[in-house]
């Protein structure tokens, strides 16, 4: 042993045990009682050795575990508590005075803040209206909806919906079910009152229905009013909506295929946060007196159950579990089949919406999924935010190391320190959710407008969405003010005092700026070029040549009218120089896709069809390479068809002219020739390539009559239209489109996308930009004398200039760098996905958006620099 | 006589302090316990009996010198006081009458036993 003991560094106790002993021991006696464990163990050491010792330090570690060492004295110091309201006080005041002392920088903190936070609070207000949904009902703790899931040889949905069957089971079963409502929602969704059609939502209910749940009848009898087949309770918008000024009470409309219904009920209109809303309300009699017992009997309805909802409402003494068993057990008497099996739930009203995503759900229903998705882009925005907003606190906090070595030095532990940053962005954030709140109220409306999906969604603020955002706004403080205050908590008090941090070139520190600006200009360049790529793939596919003239031809929905009289009336019109019909809009939407087979073959051949009359091809400027178009005979039309050239290939490898006359079976086992071979031309949007294809004559088909038009006075001829279809229309409305803005509206998704993806690069580039100029004036702040003293030396502006700016240059031109082909691949392959014949990224966007972002960084850079640079450095000198 | 409310392990170790007194700490004491009873004696026991022993009033304390092993920490050392002096010598007086008052064949057969 005697060598070990004169070897240099003795053998010293495991640190991690060290550690715990330290925790252990109150501050009073830490000092004796280590001094004593480690005198011990270097006696142990010489005496047994390593090993042995630090077994016996172990222990002695273990024995300190006792009330007289670890018990902490009882200090008169003022407790320490996170929550003392003398110190609170404290650290607001030292907040809001250090905030009012930066203005500059806590302005551009807030601001920045406040626009990433804008579309956050969209989510937060959208979030708590989707945990306002159905809190209305009474007795809501005891209702239930029954689902179901299923179990076949694909996959494993579960829905919303249930056998028709099941809830009256339930019912018959325990005595506990105190109610039961059945929704179907196989109601059509238009009704016709007085000849003329009008839309309207509504579902089956039984009459349980207006007892159960909270929707209130302005009039007629909740009891009584669903009671009977034939009988319908609209709610008040509705009905002003359908009978004008008219008592809705008695009121009589005709439902297909039910006959008419009469009006026995006016509801209050249903507010927006339940996923039953709906504006009419038809009793389930109704179903089972046209189709007859069968419909809720029948033991096929086990397997088919779309569209058929239960709602249940239980006693309190009935468990919802002994339900679930009962149904479950029924489940294996009716599946029997082991490739398609089901199993009932019963799911809390509460917990419905927001609830697990289902499918065939009653439409207006949130799941927890749809909520996490609508979140994911205001949060990268706000993280922007954020991270600016960390990496200047943390810079400006430098210039505070002394006020934090004096906190210590008088005994502030760390989470003092901790609690002092962290209300500091805290402040900051509620300051920032206010001005945030203007910008939510600017773009609330924008949004809703956005998507059709949104109308049933309610976003005016209410306390609860208040209460959402300062929640909120405290929670964003709170994270963002962890990562500062952890930062400055840890540092020594000795050092602090000495202000050795101030030196700004400590590498982590500095490498965090500047990777939260790169990752910023990365964020707006990105969304910058992906909006201008967006904008280019909409102007191609508008002014894409489809191969028929899109202009001048007005397509006219049909709806009941004959197409024969269509024809004549319209004919009169002077502007409309040719009218044909059609059974789809060409180059707009997808068109139908079938199998046909060839006469002599078995193996059949994937097309597309569009029903058409003999004006069409011509009407449409359509090209014949060979044949004939239709003929005026329309017997022998309908034997014939129209391929384009593609099939044509398919029809005939060779030589395309061996298509015509080749004899091709229908589904519909019509046989019909091949009489003409137009050139190919985009039957359907740019989304799938040009396919097989071919036109029929099929008079019952069309859905569409194109007119057109000579003259473009629009005005003027819409009105005349308008008088002539009053002739033939049979009471509907007069819908007319330009196939032009058709075809434009099936490419609108660009224009939604660009909307919503500009608005975010703007946010961004805006976010970006604050915090680049909010570090570029930070560090020549701090960088004022080695510039004044470099040009009282001789340095020219521009050579300070370019020193200043250089930094911040290489890094926008490292996200250019990392951006540009990162986005171009992505969209790149996302494109070719979703459309087929989409315009290849060109130099342009690149160029543009490169531009457009560095431009704007360049000249926050300089302004800041240049200004810098030409000041007289005596004033900065002077004082010395 | 005020009844002393010394236990059997704080007496020893007040004893250990008057027996190495004046470099009595809580390293050496708990050693030379651990060599009289040739049993291991844990610091922080120890440490609970000092400290509960400067508590009754039977200890005083100072902080000494450091030491390199001890990490640069320094001792505490105690010393006993008049009042435990005095309390040691009760304890003491007590137990001699009671061995003074076995009769001798007790005794004999006592340390037979013992042996």
């Amino acid at each position: 042993m005697p060598p070990k003991q004169t070897t240099p560094p003795a053998p010293s106790p495991p640190s991690w045990l060290n550690r715990i002993a330290m925790r252990l021991c109150a501050p009073h006696v830490r000092e004796t009682v280590m001094g004593d464990l480690h005198e011990r163990y270097a006696l142990r050491v010489t005496r047994f050795g390593v090993k042995k010792a630090n077994c016996f330090y172990m222990k002695e570690v273990l024995g300190l575990v006792r009330p007289s060492i670890i018990a902490r004295r009882n200090s008169s110091l003022p407790s320490g508590a996170f929550f003392n309201f003398d110190m609170l006080a404290n650290y607001f005041k030292t907040a809001t005075r250090n905030l009012l002392k930066n203005t500059f920088f806590t302005t551009l903190n807030v601001f920045g803040l406040a626009l990433g936070m804008s579309l956050n609070l969209l989510f937060v207000a959208m979030v708590v209206f989707i945990y306002q949904f159905d809190n209305f009902h009474p007795n809501s703790e005891h209702m239930y909806r029954v689902i179901t899931h299923v179990r076949d040889r694909h996959d494993n949905p579960s829905f919303a919906s249930v056998p028709v069957g099941a809830a009256q089971l339930l019912k018959s079963n325990f005595a506990g079910v105190e109610k039961v409502v059945r929704i179907h929602q196989s109601l059509p969704r238009d009704v016709r009152y007085a000849d003329v059609k009008m839309p309207l939502n509504g579902y089956f209910v039984d009459a349980a229905y207006l007892s159960m749940f909270n929707f209130p009848l302005l009039q007629g009898n909740a009891a009584t009013s669903l009671a009977n087949p034939n009988t319908m309770v609209i709610t008040e918008a509705a009905a002003a909506r359908i009978f004008g000024k008219k008592d809705p009470i008695g009121q009589r409309v005709s439902i297909e295929p039910y006959g008419e219904v009469m009006v026995t009920g006016v509801a209050k209109n249903m507010p927006k946060n339940s996923h039953l809303r709906t504006e009419a309300l038809v009793s389930f009699a109704t179903l089972t007196s046209h189709h007859g017992a069968s419909f809720t009997d029948d033991e096929k309805n086990w397997n088919n159950f779309y569209n058929s909802y239960a709602y249940l409402q239980l006693s309190d003494n009935l468990n919802p579990v002994a339900l679930e068993a009962f149904l479950n057990g029924m489940a294996k008497e009716k599946y029997k089949n082991p490739e398609f099996q089901a199993s009932f739930e019963l799911q809390r009203f509460d917990k419905i919406v927001p609830g697990p995503e289902l499918d065939n759900d009653m439409g207006n229903e949130w799941s927890y999924q749809e909520m996490l998705l609508m979140g994911v882009l205001p949060m990268i925005i706000l993280l922007a935010a954020c991270s600016n907003y960390v990496s200047l606190a943390i810079s400006l906090s430098l210039k505070r190391m002394k006020e934090i070595g004096v906190r210590k030095v008088m005994g502030a532990r760390k989470r003092h320190i901790f609690m002092q940053f962290v209300m500091e962005s805290t402040i900051t954030m509620l300051l920032a959710v206010t001005l945030s709140y203007f910008f939510f109220e600017i773009i609330r409306g924008e949004t809703l407008s956005l998507t059709t999906e949104l109308d049933w969604i309610d976003l005016n603020p209410t306390p609860g969405t208040f209460a959402g955002f300062v929640t909120f706004a405290i929670l964003v403080g709170f994270v963002s003010g962890i990562v500062p205050a952890l930062y400055f908590s840890k540092t020594s008090p000795l050092l602090a005092l000495k202000g050795k941090e101030l030196q700004t070139k400590t590498g982590g520190l500095f490498s965090l700026r500047k990777l939260v600006i790169t990752l910023q200009f990365i964020l707006s360049l990105g969304f910058t070029f992906a909006v201008l790529i967006m904008g280019q793939q909409y102007q191609y596919s508008i002014n894409y040549d489809f191969g028929f003239d899109q202009e001048k031809i007005l397509n006219v929905d049909l709806q009941q009218a004959d197409p024969q009289l269509v024809k004549n009336e319209f004919g009169k019109l002077s502007f409309v120089s040719l009218i044909s019909m059609s059974s789809h809009p060409l180059g707009a939407k997808s068109v139908p896709g079938l199998y046909v087979r060839r006469m002599a073959q078995s193996d059949s051949i994937n097309t597309s069809r569009m029903a058409i009359d003999e004006n069409f091809i011509t009407n449409m400027g359509l090209h014949l390479v060979l044949g004939r178009n239709f003929s005026n005979d329309a017997v022998e039309n309908s034997r014939r068809i129209i391929i384009n050239e593609v099939f044509a290939k398919k029809l005939s490898p060779g030589d395309a002219s061996g298509a015509i006359d080749q004899v091709l079976i229908l589904p519909d086992k019509r046989e019909v020739n091949v009489v003409g071979i137009l050139k190919d031309f985009h039957y359907a949007s740019l989304q799938s390539p040009i396919g097989n294809f071919f036109f029929e004559y099929a008079p019952e088909k069309f859905n569409y009559a194109n007119f057109h038009l000579q003259s473009t006075n629009g005005r003027h001829a819409f009105q005349e239209m308008g008088a002539a279809w009053k002739a033939v229309g049979k009471g509907e409305k007069f819908k007319a489109e330009f196939l032009a803005d058709q075809i434009r509206d099936t490419y609108s998704f660009y224009n939604k996308i660009m909307k919503l993806w500009g608005f975010m690069g703007l946010l961004a580039v805006t976010i970006a930009c604050l915090g680049l100029l909010g570090t570029v004036v930070f560090t020549i702040k701090n960088r004022v004398k080695e510039v004044s003293i470099r040009k009282v030396m001789g340095a020219s502006s521009g050579s300070l200039v370019y020193m200043l700016s250089r930094d911040f240059i290489m890094l926008l031109v490292i996200a250019g760098i990392l951006t540009i082909p990162g986005v171009y691949f992505l969209m790149e392959l996302t494109l070719q996905e979703a459309q087929y014949y989409n315009a290849p990224i060109g130099a342009f966007e690149v160029v543009t958006s490169l531009a457009l972002v560095l431009a704007l960084g360049l000249t926050t850079i300089f302004s800041q620099t240049w200004k810098a640079a030409n000041t007289n450095p005596v004033d900065n000198l002077r004082l010395e | 006589m005020r009844r002393s409310d010394l236990g059997e392990f704080e007496e020893v170790v007040l004893l250990a302090v008057a027996a190495l007194s004046p470099r009595a700490y809580a390293a050496v004491i708990a050693d030379e316990l651990e060599k009289e009873t040739n049993r291991s004696v844990s610091t922080g026991a120890v440490h609970a009996a000092l400290q509960r022993l400067e508590e009754k009033g039977y200890l005083n304390s100072a902080f000494g010198e450091a030491t390199p092993e001890r990490g640069g920490r320094r001792k505490r050392l105690f010393a006993i006081t008049a009042f435990g002096v005095r309390t040691l010598t009760e304890t003491r007086t007590i137990r001699n009458n009671l061995w003074d008052r076995i009769l001798p064949e007790v005794l004999s057969k006592l340390s037979f036993g013992l042996s």
